[in-house]
């Protein structure tokens, strides 16, 4: 158990700041609003795939990453006030 | 009026859209101050994010599921995201991790302005996508309908949107500014943006499921469990 309002370590890049980066690149990788059928219209989505799926793939990478790193840090009992 | 539509333009804004959101929460956050240390701080922002991700996606796919189907594949396929889902899934997250906190804080007041801003920016990029983005409204025959690029014109739904944002942006903006209830500038937002999405989704032509699509489900959700909210802090309110 950890005190949300207690604790301030400053760290330059922390497990929390790669989950935020990582979960708005994954999004973006994602690609259109509400265009579930973009898998049907592929000829549309074609020019995103390849940079969406660097955007996709990268940041899968660094949620699993962040993850892990929130779940060491837990288990070690280290940055959590 | 000549627009050219083209999909590449929607990440581009989406980008935009985040980078201007960052940097609107930044400045409100030295302006008003905040409770939060930084690394809590943080740890909110980072729940907000994987919720979001988790709930746009979910939404997303469910309101396409009338169309085509649910399968687990589609998770990982491009396209099918909602602001909707994202709004929620990362309101339930945070709502997770202070729970896990042991925490009863509210801590949404600073995100209200830059999620306006930043949806606003990024509706910009779902208009200028044209027909692959699913944001466009039904056809109308008034004069500011919108020809997207299948020989109809629509209702430029994203466009209304912008300007509902802009005008709701003002309005926190303008009680943020004055002293309110924790808690009160998110929770604001929280109900006029689903609101809005309830009404307006009725100009789209999205699948329905019992006279609403999945995306107003989710928005009548979300505005009855904010006013359950109201209504415990009420009664709370009057036992002390």
């Amino acid at each position: 158990m950890f005190d949300l309002l207690d604790g301030n370590k400053e760290r330059s890049f922390t497990p929390e700041k790669l989950l935020t980066i990582s979960a708005a690149g994954m999004l973006l990788g994602f690609g259109l609003c509400g265009a579930g059928l973009a898998t049907v219209r592929i000829e549309i989505a074609t020019p995103f795939l390849v940079a969406a799926s660097v955007a996709f793939w990268g940041s899968a990478l660094g949620l699993v990453v962040g993850a892990l790193w929130v779940v060491l840090q837990m288990l070690t009992g280290r940055g959590r006030g | 009026m000549l627009v050219v539509f083209h999909p590449e333009l929607h990440p581009i804004f989406e980008v935009i859209g985040y980078s201007v959101g960052f940097a609107v929460y930044r400045r409100g956050r030295k302006q008003h101050g905040d409770f939060l240390a930084d690394e809590r701080r943080w740890m909110v922002t980072a729940a907000a994010a994987v919720g979001a991700l988790v709930g746009s996606r979910v939404l997303g796919l469910l309101e396409q599921m009338p169309q085509t189907g649910w399968q687990w594949i589609n998770l990982l396929k491009p396209g099918g995201k909602t602001i909707v889902g994202g709004l929620l899934g990362g309101w339930i997250a945070v709502e997770l991790v202070k729970w896990f906190a042991g925490t009863t804080k509210r801590t949404g007041d600073l995100f209200a302005l830059p999620l306006c801003v930043g949806i606003a920016i990024g509706r910009i990029g779902c208009f200028l996508a044209g027909m692959a983005d699913d944001t466009y409204g039904r056809a109308t025959t008034l004069v500011w309908g919108v020809d997207f690029g299948d020989g109809v014109r629509r209702h430029p739904t994203q466009i209304y949107e912008v300007g509902f944002l802009v005008g709701l942006g003002w309005l926190l903006w303008s009680y943020h500014a004055r002293p309110h209830r924790n808690g009160r500038v998110f929770r604001l937002f929280m109900a006029a943006y689903l609101g809005w999405r309830l009404a307006i989704d009725f100009l789209k032509p999205q699948p329905l499921i019992g006279g609403m699509n999945a995306i107003q489900w989710a928005c009548l959700a979300g505005l009855i469990a904010l006013g359950f909210g109201e209504l415990s802090r009420k009664q709370e309110a009057l036992r002390v």
